[in-house]
Order: structure tokens, then C-alpha cells, then sequence
């Protein structure tokens, strides 16, 4: 079952090797420890661990096994990494254990050419068959944040948060916990596909679809193997949790000879972005956009509509956002003269403030002048979204501000607040505070514009 | 792939109730008994070539018989400069439609299947570039916003006093092309280019069928 593969009571590293810097030996001490480097995230996973290698006594303080068939009780789970040349003999022996599923982690199979391919395709009829589902081959593994479940050789154990990532590259994967470790950007679930041989992208999306800890899925994408079915996948889970896609071979020129104008002009990638236009799936360009549009998507409610309201107090900050937020289509809507009025009316307003969106309040704004602007734009009824801007001036208090932004999120759950608090050492408490809340906070107005385009497109998206 | 024939690709638009604007295949020399209208638009009908502006296979604005025939033989000076042993059927005559042009097309993608492409048509479809893809199928809903994403969606609604064209009509060919491509397994890319839309209808003109 592909619950076996997230929540297994049970979990044998067929391969543990007592080689420091091994996989198989990286991969016991995840389960183990959490991660193979150190993390304040690392813990060990909740399951049993049964290590099985024919030559050791035990590894890591664990007892070993001969083979996984004399493991004692139920495996829930199996993690192979021996050669490949072994790699059907354990999936056989796995097989005959009745075991749920396995992650093979080991490389030489399909993405070698047509021989690997065969002998992958025969193992996987050989597990279908007995009913045990595969992750891989060639893959990074699995991590579950929720159950402390690294069945992986990736560094460390990512904060828990409510993101899931499925990737096609198992290498960006190392590095996107690295990051997220030092980002503190929390991770549910993160999988490694691999080559696919039996489950597929499809049946992770759907399977995360039903997982509670996950409010956005994040996909690194290479190639699809059935583009129907992935549309369909997408549409059904994409009505509950939004769906991000960073593609991969965009310039890839199609397959068929081209000799219509139809065929030249519909590349590759652009039916690819029309496939995911049509479910509801978000593209995004880069790594890090895949990463800010999923996060956004997970916290904050998606915007009625395109009109945008954006406070600074930093006049360049606003109209560089104001671009980038009209660049992507959103209306950085002009303020009423009633809303004027009432600003006027908190007594907080500098005297030279903008009286227009964005929403200039002066660099000596202090936190109790956000509050005040922040409450009159958030009750506008025009206005569906706001990002707010902190360039960091002297009297700016960071953790103060972040405080006022915290609690609009929690008073006006209806709209969605983007940050963008721009600076580094001096303003990291409140950048803190916010991600501690779940609130976005961009050091560039773009990718604040781009977080709120994609929390509108979600909107017009659903009520489709 | 194999173009399909000028006579095949109209029976597949009437199997499916695509409008097209119909033509007589004239053969210089032999007698017609459907009357050619004019003023017409005069194609080169051959097998062995798939761009016909390309190698000057078009002439337009044809108003006189001996035009015609004038037209006929500069096209198959023209056709036989490129081509020297193109197979020439003879010559598509169709009377000339006004309009905008239009292009709606179909390719086969190897993940996604057929894929539809609504855009602006003509000549320049490759230099102007405005056009918007769906997967199919295609149904009315999606056909007009796939309209709706493009320019050539400005240009239809009528531009500095142009009376607006008939959008039901256009969407109606989009959603009988995503029927016939769901259906007809065999074909792996299509060219309607131009589609004419005015007011009152739109009609394909010129129908490119490539098939397996």
C-alpha cells in the first residue's frame, strides 16, 4: 500500500553498510538520528528499524539481519540499497515476506537504456503481483516530517510544515532541505520518485491530496509518462490544496517532425503550461518561485479579486512593487477619498503621506502608524489583498511591525497579507516572527507580487 | 506523415459540420458545370506541397475568366520552379470571404494528446505569435476563454468602429475540431489557416490535414 511508504510501523535498510559516507550506511543513521548531518530537526524515526546485511553483527548499536526474511514480525516497509545486480533477488525476497512497499534506492535500471528498462519493468510486475508498491528505482527516498521518517540519504531532517514536495531530481532535494533547515520553511512530506517504475507522480499527488499534514503540493517536474492522467489528478486534488510546478527541459524542442504551423508553434512546454492552466495547477519559473508560490498557497486565503492595496514606507520599495504587482496583471487599485478621510481620521498619518496606493506612510512610520493603515485598508471592501513593505529605517521597530501583521492576518482571515520586510541582520526577528506565523516575507517586491498573482489565480481558478 | 488530399480533408469537414468555404478543383482545358464566382482566390492543388503561399501557389483577386487562367499558369511556373516534378491536380477556386483570418489548428502531443490552438491567422502566424493552446477535450466554455486569452479575441470584438464578428461561430469550430480529433485517431496535425470571421459567420478557407 502507498501508505506504507509514509507511515510504516516498520522499516528495513536492506544494504545497511557499516562504511561511513555510504549510502546504506546514510541511510540507517537517517532513520536512526534524523539525518546524516547535524540538525536541531533531527530526531529518530517512531517505527522500528531492522538493519540487514549478511556480514555485519550490527551497525550504529543496531543488530542486523541476514536477510530480510529473518526479520521477526511485520516490515512495513523496505529500503534497498545493494547494486543492482542484487536488486531483484531482494525485491523477490521482499516479495515473499509480504511486505508493504519498497524504495529502491539503487541506480542502473531504466536510465541506462532498453536493458535496465526490462529488468525493471520485471521486477515491477513481480511486486505488483505480490501487492508491494515501489518508489524508484534511482531515487533519494522518502521523508516524513510527521512520523520523523527520513528513509532517505538526504542531510537532515527539514523542519515539519505543511508543504509537500515531489521531485523528479533527487539531488535538488539535498539541497532544498539544506536551505530549508537554514530557512526554517517547514516540509509534510518529501518523496523522490526516481524512475517511477511502478508508483508515478500522479499517485503521490493523489495520495497527498488525502494527507492532513499537507496544504500545498510542490512538484519538480522533468517529464510526464501519461499527461491525461495527470491533468486528471490535478483537477480532482487541485479543488482542495493548490498544486505548484517547477518544469524542467522547457526548451526542449517536440518530438514530431514539425510541418504545420499547429506544430511549430505548440512546443513542448507551452501544452505543458496549457495542461496545467486547464487543472488548475500553478507554474512557477524558478526554484525559488516553486517555493514561494507553494508556502503562500499553503498559509494565506486566496484574494477575492485583482485589487491589490500595498503599504510602505519606503516610497522606491512601493512603486518597484507597484510595477511588478501591474506587470502580473494585479490592479493596484486607487484609494477612495472616503478611505483618505478615514486615515486622516486615526490622527496617525504623517503629514506628508501619500494619499494614494501604494500607500506611502512615511520612513518614520512606527508600528502603531502600520496598525492604523493596515485596519483602514483591511476593512475596504474594494480591497482584497495587501503587501506590506518595510524598508528598515532607523526608528523602524521589525519585530513590532511583525507583531501588527500577525494579528490583521488572524482579524481579517478573508484576505491575504504578503511581506515584504527588505534587510537582513537588523530586521531578522521580525522576519522571524512572521515565518513563525506563516506569513510570506520576500526580501524582493517581485516575488511578493508573484506570491499574491498566484493567490488570485487560485481564486478566479475555484470559481471557475 | 501524408498531407491529405484537398477532396478528403473537405469530406472530413463535412462528416464533422465544419463551414468551409467550398471549392471547385478547376482543371485548365477540361469543361465545369458548377459556374466559378468571382472575385475568387486561386490555390495549387498538389500533393507535394504543404506551404502554398511559399512557392507563390496563390494568387487572389481574381475577377475574369481569363484571369484565371493567367493566374493558373503563373502559379504553375511558379510551383514547378521550386518543385519541378510536383503532381498538380489543378486549381482550388474559392470565392473570396471577408474578414479577419484566423488559424485554428491541432497537433498531437506525446504526453497530452491532441491539443488545440486558437490564434491569429494568415501569413504572419509564426511572426506575430498570438495564440492560445488547450488540451482536449475542448468544450464551449473553454473554447471562448481560449479566445479570450489571445489579441486576435480584441481584434473579433471589433476594432475602431469594426462591427464586432460572430464569437458563437468561431467556438462553434473549435469545439466540432475537438470532436473530430477525439475521434479520428489517425490525424496528427491540423491547419485550419485562414478561418475568415465576420459578423455573420465564420468558415474555414484553407484546410491543412496531416495524417499518419
Amino acid at each position: 500500500m502507498i501508505k506504507d511508504v509514509f507511515y510504516p510501523r516498520s522499516v528495513a535498510v536492506i544494504g545497511a553498510s557499516r562504511k561511513e559516507k555510504s549510502v546504506g550506511y546514510d541511510v540507517l543513521k537517517s532513520l536512526l538520528k534524523g539525518g546524516v548531518f547535524n540538525s536541531k530537526y533531527n530526531k529518530p524515526f517512531t517505527g522500528a528499524v531492522y538493519p540487514v546485511n549478511p556480514k555485519a553483527k550490527a551497525i550504529l548499536g543496531k543488530q542486523c539481519y541476514s536477510s530480510v526474511r529473518e526479520i521477526p514480525g511485520r516490515v512495513d516497509l523496505a529500503i534497498i540499497c545493494v547494486p543492482a545486480s542484487l536488486v531483484p533477488l531482494i525485491v523477490k525476497e521482499c516479495c515473499d515476506k509480504k511486505v508493504g512497499a519498497s524504495v529502491i534506492i539503487s541506480a542502473g535500471f531504466g536510465e541506462l537504456g532498453k536493458e535496465g528498462k526490462e529488468v525493471q519493468e520485471r521486477m515491477t510486475r513481480m511486486a505488483r503481483k505480490a501487492g508491494m508498491r515501489l518508489v524508484g528505482p534511482n531515487c533519494l527516498g522518502v521523508i516524513n516530517t510527521d512520523n520523523n521518517m527520513s528513509a532517505s540519504f538526504a542531510p537532515a531532517m527539514p523542519p515539519k510544515g505543511n508543504v509537500a514536495l515531489v521531485s523528479q531530481s533527487g539531488a535538488l532535494i539535498d539541497s532544498i532541505v539544506d536551505w530549508s533547515i537554514q530557512n526554517d520553511y517547514g516540509f509534510s512530506k518529501i518523496v523522490s520518485v526516481g524512475n517511477s517504475a511502478d508508483l508515478d507522480v500522479s499517485d503521490y499527488i493523489e495520495y497527498l491530496g488525502g494527507d492532513k499534514h499537507t496544504k500545498s503540493i510542490a512538484l519538480y517536474l522533468e517529464g510526464l509518462t501519461d499527461g491525461q492522467r495527470f491533468m486528471k489528478v490535478c483537477k480532482k486534488v487541485g479543488k482542495k490544496k493548490p498544486i505548484v510546478v517547477l518544469k524542467a527541459g522547457r526548451t526542449q524542442k517536440g518530438i514530431h517532425a514539425v510541418s504545420s504551423h499547429t506544430g511549430s508553434l505548440a512546443g513542448g512546454y507551452d501544452v505543458f503550461k496549457a495542461a496545467c492552466a486547464q487543472s488548475g495547477v500553478t507554474v512557477a519559473n524558478s526554484v525559488d518561485g516553486l517555493f514561494n508560490c507553494a508556502y503562500s498557497l499553503a498559509h494565506l486565503t486566496p484574494a477575492k479579486n485583482r485589487n491589490i492595496g500595498i503599504i510602505t514606507n519606503g516610497g522606491g520599495a512601493g512603486v518597484l512593487c507597484a510595477d511588478y504587482c501591474t506587470e502580473r496583471g494585479l490592479d493596484v487599485v486607487d484609494l477612495d477619498e472616503s478611505t483618505m478621510k478615514k486615515l486622516d481620521a486615526t490622527g496617525k498619518m504623517h503629514p506628508a503621506y501619500s494619499r494614494a496606493n501604494p500607500l506611502d506612510i512615511v520612513g518614520d512610520a512606527l508600528p502603531e502608524r502600520y496598525n492604523a493603515a493596515i485596519n483602514v485598508l483591511m476593512k475596504e471592501k474594494y480591497i482584497s489583498g495587501l503587501i506590506i513593505i518595510q524598508t528598515l529605517q532607523a526608528m523602524s521597530d521589525p519585530l513590532e511591525d511583525a507583531k501588527i501583521v500577525v494579528k490583521a492576518h488572524k482579524k481579517y482571515p478573508n484576505k491575504p497579507i504578503v511581506c515584504c520586510f527588505m534587510g537582513g541582520v537588523f530586521s531578522y526577528e521580525g522576519i522571524a516572527y512572521l515565518r513563525e506565523h506563516g506569513i510570506p516575507n520576500f526580501n524582493d517586491p517581485i516575488n511578493a507580487a508573484r506570491a499574491m498573482r498566484a493567490l488570485v489565480d487560485r481564486k478566479e481558478y475555484l470559481e471557475r | 506523415m501524408k498531407l491529405l488530399p484537398v477532396k478528403d480533408a473537405e469530406k472530413l469537414l463535412r462528416k464533422y459540420k465544419i463551414p468551409f468555404s467550398e471549392s471547385i478543383l478547376y482543371i485548365p482545358g477540361k469543361s465545369h458545370k458548377n459556374k466559378i464566382k468571382t472575385p475568387a482566390v486561386v490555390k495549387i492543388d498538389s500533393p507535394d506541397v504543404v506551404h502554398k503561399s511559399d512557392v507563390g501557389g496563390v494568387v487572389c483577386g481574381v475577377d475574369s475568366i481569363s484571369a484565371l487562367k493567367k493566374a493558373c499558369a503563373e502559379i504553375t511556373s511558379n510551383v514547378k520552379r521550386k518543385y519541378p516534378d510536383a503532381k498538380i491536380n489543378g486549381f482550388q477556386i474559392q470565392t473570396t470571404e471577408k474578414g479577419h483570418e484566423l488559424i485554428i489548428g491541432m497537433k498531437k502531443d506525446p504526453q497530452f494528446g491532441p491539443v488545440l490552438l486558437f490564434g491569429l491567422g494568415g501569413i504572419f502566424v509564426e511572426l506575430m505569435k498570438d495564440y492560445a493552446l488547450r488540451i482536449c477535450p475542448v468544450d464551449k466554455k473553454e473554447a471562448l476563454r481560449m479566445i479570450e486569452d489571445t489579441k486576435a479575441h480584441k481584434l473579433m470584438q471589433g476594432l475602431r468602429g469594426q462591427k464586432p464578428s460572430n464569437f458563437e461561430a468561431v467556438v462553434d469550430i473549435i469545439i466540432k475540431l475537438s470532436k473530430m480529433v477525439m475521434k479520428e485517431k489517425n490525424i496528427e496535425q491540423i491547419d485550419f489557416n485562414p478561418v475568415i470571421v465576420n459578423e455573420h459567420v465564420a468558415k474555414v478557407v484553407d484546410a491543412r490535414i496531416l495524417v499518419k
